[in-house]
């Protein structure tokens, strides 16, 4: 999350008195937090774009009503979850796909596969961009109602009482979505990330080979 | 699914013999408040007990924390090429007409 607080309040108040040139440099603090964050919620370039717009816009818009009693960048993320959400829906209106739905119960009690050891730093393997690909095509995976809660929680660093607010979720609800999140991206991240014979650099030289075909038997 | 459950029964089989009760599907449960750190202590001392002698769950747990970590200590990119222009241009438009 980014940080700068004091010097958010002070913008703020700039931006309220204003200053365009103060509303600038907020956009420029967060754009691409909001562009992420869009991005991983819509799964699309252009969505996320148009959210980010939207975003900002609003925001602008509606300034005057921002009280003060969170922060600012809270206050941006609820206006670009509620755009992004919308988005979403437009894109999915033909498949009826709620992010209310419940997800407790069903296969919570499955075991996770593809159970393999990672080593340390896996994600250096690759260059940034690249892992960039990795992740955002990992969280697009997820059933929506899943990765809304993973990219608030744990890419945008939300508590989870912040989380369920700006979700309209219960906490036990943001709870139970973020621990099947997690667990379904760990399977997925999985054959990036783990500690195999194919690394060329050596890394996989600590490790006992019998560990490296773990996840093959189960399932 | 067999070897699954052939593994879920030995591990539920030793936790009963060392005198503890969570099993592997515990550990799963309440993975993700201990990686948290909000597990209750008397628990998550448990499920710690657990993971050391069961290597299953030890590397689900690692790589799950992993995980998390690699989200949330990725920053995030630049912006494609463009964005940025057609958002400063499209909040110009706004400030020009609306002022404040």
């Amino acid at each position: 999350m980014p940080t700068h607080l004091e010097n958010e309040t002070t913008l703020v108040a700039e931006a309220r008195a204003g200053s365009a040139a103060a509303f600038t440099t907020l956009v420029r603090q967060y754009d691409r937090n909001i562009y992420r964050l869009a991005l991983n919620i819509t799964g699309h370039r252009e969505d996320a774009e148009d959210v980010l717009q939207e975003a900002f816009l609003k925001a602008y818009t509606n300034l005057d009503r921002f009280e003060g009693n969170s922060r600012f960048y809270t206050w941006l993320v609820r206006i670009a979850v509620n755009e992004a959400l919308m988005k979403l829906r437009k894109r999915r209106s033909g498949r009826e796909v709620s992010l209310d739905e419940p997800v407790e119960g069903g296969d919570n009690d499955s075991l996770p596969r593809e159970i393999e050891a990672w080593g340390d730093n896996p994600e250096q393997r690759f260059q940034k961009s690249e892992l960039q690909d990795i992740l955002t095509g990992a969280v697009n995976s997820l059933p929506p109602h899943f990765r809304t809660v993973f990219v608030l929680r744990d890419v945008e660093n939300f508590s989870t009482e912040e989380t369920a607010e700006l979700l309209g979720l219960s906490v036990p609800a943001v709870k139970s979505r973020l621990l099947r999140a997690r667990l379904k991206l760990r399977q997925r991240l999985n054959k990036y990330f783990r500690r195999g014979p194919s690394l060329e650099d050596g890394t996989s030289s600590g490790n006992s080979p019998s560990l490296g075909n773990r996840g093959s038997g189960r399932g | 699914m067999a070897l699954a459950r052939e593994i879920l029964r030995a591990s539920a089989t030793e936790a009963r013999v060392g005198g503890r009760t969570l099993n592997c599907k515990g550990v799963v449960r309440q993975l993700s408040e201990y990686l948290n750190g909000a597990l209750d202590p008397a628990l998550a001392e448990e499920l710690q007990k657990h993971l050391e002698h069961c290597e299953d769950c030890h590397l689900v747990v690692d790589t799950c924390r992993k995980t998390i970590q690699i989200y949330c200590n990725t920053e995030p990119m630049a912006l494609p090429a463009g964005v940025r222009e057609r958002l400063e241009r499209a909040l110009a438009e706004k400030i020009g007409r609306q002022g404040r």
